[in-house]
């Protein structure tokens, strides 16, 4: 396997002023991140998920143990370039616009002037901030903030994404792209490692996970085989008759089974939420992926 | 290679944007105000002395603004980076944590540069204009380049050590201080050149003698000759004329100083003896001066941008302050500490040492410690007084590349230690917070 991020008994104590131990913000971390797979991190405030990010990007020195990003040291400048880095909350120059922030970093990447530009005009339109491209960004909102948060991270058409809390400030639309977009991502073979409170999202789009509590991994594995329960099964269908379904409950009861709960399908509130705003017209609009570009998860 | 410079530009360029959005450069309208409220002052000031109050002022308002803008700038960049994180996102990008701090290091100091330019030229058009409003009275606009000597001898006289002056020579047709100059240029001088003395004076049975009588002598190698006398005191600057056309084609010229009363000797330093060439235009000389003002401000940025990677705005700012009164107060100090040193060797050689006080009534150790603490700190510390420009320009003396090297050089090593202690203070920084 190809292993793009991996670390080994990544442990990191953080010291008071005197340098003496005072909480273990990560507890001996070992992971195997493979080329392509959207890997989340979950866990509670203070868990270590950050931590986890910040040795990654080599934001911090571990106190043990060792991380690499394809191979490299975290701090190593060559592996840093193909890593794009959406941190938890946007900490963006106010003073500048989209388009010279997105030139800033695109030439912290050494992009020629034209790929900055049409790499800067692609993300921008993407994330649908073309009509405010010439704002500084003390002036945008939150989500909006954010959106150029993604853009660079995108800057340098990275091999490797690390979101922090990727959906969070984003409205159900915005927040409904970011998990196309990451779930796009990993159809063109990039590795995704993301963190989020909210789980749903993290279900919806990681291969793998893993769950921290107090700087240790408490579960750690692919989501699918995580989540299944063996010894239950939910069968959905489409215009099954109350008739057919009594007659099918009274089958797997006489075959030895215990029905556990029934009743129609819901629909998630997201669903709903999209459909709705895409039928109200007012502009706000979430175009779902066509069939053949649709994820493989 | 080519690769980090781009990065390095680029967190320059960002400096400097970011310092334009936040409207830095309107302190630049702020000078030019205080520039123009000199008018005010200028009815309780002769016209001729207009010109010197207003480089007085210029320069004072350039240095503080300069001062404000590097040090508040510099002291608040790296940690307000750290603060809201925004280092994050740079240091995850391709570039290392050193270069984020030479970056920064460089938008400030040509953000200092542009200041400094501006204000240099804002000054000399608001000189002009004053210039051409008051009249025939108020005094050219002037700096001369000077020409020290190539070689300087004291036949018939003594080599003199640990003293103020360099050599010594007592009355005789025989000894003489001289000075040699080669590679003069005719054209590089009016039709009368100047040139400025300073001697001491001193005579073997007068202790108190400080004034006497010099025969000067400039002479050419083909034998053509200017002489006169002059009459001074000691360590005064005095100046006198001669036909530049004494400069010939081979570009060498003599000055030989002779004691004329009988029972005194003059003594002197290379440097003693200047030679001016004609005045240069102004405003090229004023922008010389002004790289003197700007290698200051570089050393005040450096410990304050070096300061600011593990210690808060405010006290990195105050750092800065302290470096720069420190800087501007290092002759006194010195001579302080000169006078304290002669102090305690007089008490060392008493006969009663260990029962002695010094005239302040401090015990010697006290003494003896905050003299050597004053020492390490001037060892330290650059005296800004090289880079004082006023020095020059009140003088009409312009200032010469060997000298804007020699202020190079003095700044270089402060600067250099800084630059290289914040350089690895950010390669070793954790960003835990």
């Amino acid at each position: 396997m190809d292993a793009v991020i991996q670390t080994e008994g990544l442990t990191k104590v953080y010291k008071d002023f005197w340098g003496r131990p005072k909480h273990k913000g990560l507890d001996r971390l070992s992971i195997s991140i493979q080329r392509g797979e959207v890997f989340g991190l979950i866990g509670p405030n203070g868990s270590g998920k950050t931590t986890t990010f910040k040795l990654l990007l080599g934001l911090i020195f571990p106190t043990e143990g060792k991380a690499t990003i394809l191979g490299k040291p975290p701090t190593d400048v060559s592996a840093k370039a193909k890593v794009g880095f959406l941190p938890e909350e946007s900490y963006l120059y106010r003073w500048l616009n989209a388009d010279e922030t997105l030139d800033f970093f695109g030439r912290l990447f050494n992009l020629d002037r034209e790929t900055r530009r049409k790499r800067a005009d692609e993300l921008i339109h993407r994330f649908g901030l073309a009509h405010a491209r010439h704002r500084q960004l003390r002036e945008y909102s939150k989500g909006m903030t954010r959106r150029v948060g993604f853009c660079q991270a995108l800057i340098n058409d990275p091999e490797v994404v690390i979101l922090d809390e990727p959906t969070s400030g984003l409205d159900p639309i915005s927040s409904r792209q970011i998990k196309d977009l990451i779930l796009e991502l990993k159809r063109r073979g990039k590795t995704v490692l993301l963190s989020s409170h909210l789980l749903a999202d993290v279900q919806d789009v990681c291969d793998t996970i893993a769950i921290l509590h107090q700087g240790q991994t408490k579960v750690h594995g692919p989501v699918r085989d995580i989540l299944v329960k063996r010894d239950s099964v939910s069968l959905t269908f489409k215009d099954l008759s109350d008739q057919t379904r009594k007659k099918m409950e009274e089958i797997a009861i006489a075959e030895g089974a215990r029905l556990v709960h029934a009743e129609n399908t819901l629909e998630t509130l997201e669903d709903v939420f999209l459909r709705t705003v895409q039928e109200s017209g007012d502009g706000l609009t979430y175009r779902k992926p066509p069939a053949d570009e649709a994820p493989t998860k | 290679m080519k690769a980090t410079l781009g990065r390095l530009w680029a967190i320059a360029g960002m400096t400097l944007l970011e310092a334009s959005r936040r409207k830095v450069f309107t302190i630049l309208l702020l000078f030019g105000l205080a520039l123009i409220s000199s008018i005010l002052f200028f009815p309780s000031v002769e016209v001729d002395a207009r010109l010197r109050l207003i480089e007085v002022w210029a320069l004072r308002a350039s240095a503080i603004f300069t001062a404000i803008v590097g040090l508040f700038l510099a002291g608040f960049s790296l940690p307000q980076d750290f603060e809201t994180k925004r280092i994050y996102l740079i240091v995850t990008k391709p570039i290392s944590k050193p270069l984020v701090f030479l970056g920064r290091y460089l938008g400030y100091a040509l953000l200092l540069a542009v200041f400094i330019l501006t204000m240099g030229a804002v000054t000399t058009v608001f000189l002009r204009t004053v210039r051409l409003f008051s009249g025939s009275k108020f005094p050219p606009l002037v700096a001369y380049p000077r020409i020290r000597a190539g070689d300087f001898s004291a036949p018939g006289g003594t080599k003199l050590e640990e003293q103020q002056a360099e050599r010594a020579v007592g009355f005789g047709p025989e000894n003489a201080l001289v000075w040699k100059f080669t590679g003069l240029r005719r054209s590089s001088f009016d039709d009368q050149a100047r040139l400025q003395i300073r001697l001491i004076f001193g005579a073997v049975a007068d202790p108190y003698r400080a004034s006497g009588t010099v025969d000067v002598r400039i002479v050419n190698p083909s034998g053509g000759i200017h002489r006169t006398q002059l009459s001074m005191n000691t360590n005064e600057e005095q100046e006198i004329s001669f036909p530049a056309g004494l400069i010939g084609g081979d570009g060498v010229l003599q000055v030989e100083l002779r004691a004329v009363d009988s029972d005194g000797f003059i003594a002197a330093s290379e440097g003693w003896l200047i030679l001016y060439e004609k005045s240069m235009l102004f405003e090229l000389a004023f922008a010389r001066g002004l790289a003197l003002i700007l290698l200051q401000s570089m050393i005040v940025l450096s410990i304050t941008l070096m300061s600011s990677t593990f210690l808060s705005a405010p006290l990195s700012i105050l750092l800065g302050i302290l470096l720069y009164l420190v800087g501007s107060i290092h002759g006194y100090v010195r001579e302080g500490s000169r006078d304290i040193d002669r102090s305690l060797a007089e008490i060392r050689l008493s006969p009663h040492a260990e029962k002695e006080h010094t005239p302040e009534g401090l015990p010697p150790l006290l003494l003896r410690f905050s003299t050597e603490t004053s020492k390490l700190v001037l060892a330290a510390v650059p005296d800004f007084a090289n880079f004082d420009f006023s020095v020059w320009l009140l003088k009409d003396h312009a200032v010469s590349w060997s000298e804007i090297a020699g202020a190079g050089a003095k700044a270089f090593l402060p600067i250099a230690v800084m630059v290289v202690l914040g350089t690895l203070l950010m390669l070793f920084k954790d960003f835990d917070r």
